[in-house]
């Protein structure tokens, strides 16, 4: 179990140095020693649990209850978890004017010599080829799910609450 | 034109630290794809809307981001069913944050989403997203759907006509099934397709009267609603869509954590 803490919290490390992010239960819901159903259950999390949120795997995520000795560490299903809002100005200090709405697209004006810039990023299908083997990016073969399907698995499995 | 594609390639590999382990090879010239008619109106159709979209928000000024935005999406392109449209990815620059795709092949991701993604899986998902919009035809159909009373049939009256469907959005079904579709493809990429549902999930931490979502919480369905349907699909199909592939948080950080630089 300690070996299990250590490892959450190193997966939890990067995240809370980069933007300490937070989030709240929105629903009662299981926090598990691993990202599985069939894994055991840590404890109960009531809805409204404040949490600090860690990496994302398979619609699981690592999350920290509170801090100090009563701090519980695990895994809780992603769609039971919502981030707490940003605070304001989080991204002010990055690029472009800030603003999009629907007008904003219908008032607009070709500009054929904007998008002519582009050209000049296109690759070849050799080019994207070699950035992907220089990447070691592999390709796999995976099939489009069916959402009915999907849906018909999950509850075979025991899977959404 | 050549040199200045082979100078890209080169900044790419040079910043990938990649260049020293291959000698640079000039590319084969590459084969020129012959479309249909059908295709080519598209096509025209795309460079139609695409004006129009740089129109309200001009290009990021900033070569580094956008050749590593055009490889990672050309990547993404040719896991689908058409793999030799002519894609262009760009980076525009607007704090919103929203992405677009346009019949023929063009994808836009705004400054403001590209600045809230912190690795090259996130990116991935978001241009599969709209690549999958382009390989199902989405705006295409919604488009001549409108067209039939607009019987002057011209590129440029249909552009503008298509720009509506931009500010009010496609149907939640069709953003659902792009959604679907992007776990696919980024998958078949090689990157984790964690990267599509960590993104959706940050989306939810932006309050709804926040002007930086207005356009995207008017034309997508709820984070929410889409993060239960990518739940449902990671969960039923664990071998498909496994994590432990690419996430590339570095990679990505050396490419678009400093916008300014060149």
């Amino acid at each position: 179990m300690k070996k299990h803490h250590l490892l959450l919290a190193a997966l939890l490390m990067p995240l809370s140095v980069q933007a300490d992010q937070s989030g709240i239960t929105i629903e009662e819901t299981e926090l598990k020693n691993d990202a599985m159903f069939y894994s055991g259950t840590i404890a109960k999390l009531p809805e409204k649990t404040r949490l600090t949120i860690g990496v994302r795997i398979n619609g699981w995520v690592a999350v920290q209850t509170g801090t100090g000795k009563d701090s519980k560490a695990g895994w809780v299903r992603l769609a039971a978890v919502r981030l707490e809002p940003q605070a304001k100005g989080l991204f002010s200090g990055l690029f472009g004017p800030r603003g999009l709405s629907g007008d904003n697209l219908r008032k607009a004006q070709p500009a054929p010599q904007e998008l002519q810039k582009l050209q000049r990023y296109v690759l070849s299908r050799a080019e994207v080829e070699k950035f992907a083997s220089s990447v070691k990016l592999e390709k796999r073969n995976v099939d489009y799910p069916s959402p009915d399907d999907a849906a018909a698995d999950a509850r075979n499995n025991g899977g959404a609450e | 034109m050549k040199r200045l594609r082979l100078a890209l390639l080169a900044l790419l590999l040079l910043a990938l630290n990649a260049a020293a382990e291959e000698p640079a090879t000039p590319p084969a010239p590459p084969a020129q794809p012959v479309y249909t008619a059908e295709e080519l109106r598209e096509i025209e159709l795309g460079d139609a809307i695409a004006a129009r979209l740089v129109g309200a928000m001009p290009l990021l000024d900033n070569t580094r981001i956008q050749a590593y935005v055009n490889a990672v999406g050309a990547w993404v392109a040719m896991q689908g069913e058409r793999p030799d449209l002519p894609w262009k990815f760009g980076v525009l620059n607007n704090k919103s944050i929203a992405s677009f795709s346009t019949p023929g092949g063009y994808v836009f991701i705004t400054s403001g989403l590209l600045a809230l993604t912190i690795s090259e899986t996130e990116l991935a998902g978001v241009l599969a997203h709209e690549i999958a919009h382009v390989l199902k035809k989405h705006h295409l159909a919604a488009i001549d759907k409108t067209a039939v009373s607009d019987q002057s049939g011209e590129i440029t009256s249909k552009a503008a006509a298509a720009i509506e469907l931009y500010a009010r959005g496609l149907s939640a079904d069709e953003e659902f099934e792009a959604d679907l579709m992007a776990l696919t493809l980024i998958s078949r990429a090689g990157y984790d397709p964690n990267g599509l549902p960590a993104l959706v999930h940050k989306l939810e931490s932006f309050d709804r009267n926040d002007g930086m979502v207005a356009l995207l919480n008017k034309t997508m369905p709820s984070p929410s609603e889409r993060l239960q349907r990518l739940e449902q699909i990671l969960l039923a199909h664990p071998a498909d869509f496994k994590d432990g592939l690419q996430v590339n948080g570095d990679r990505f950080s050396r490419f678009v954590a400093n916008p300014t630089a060149q």
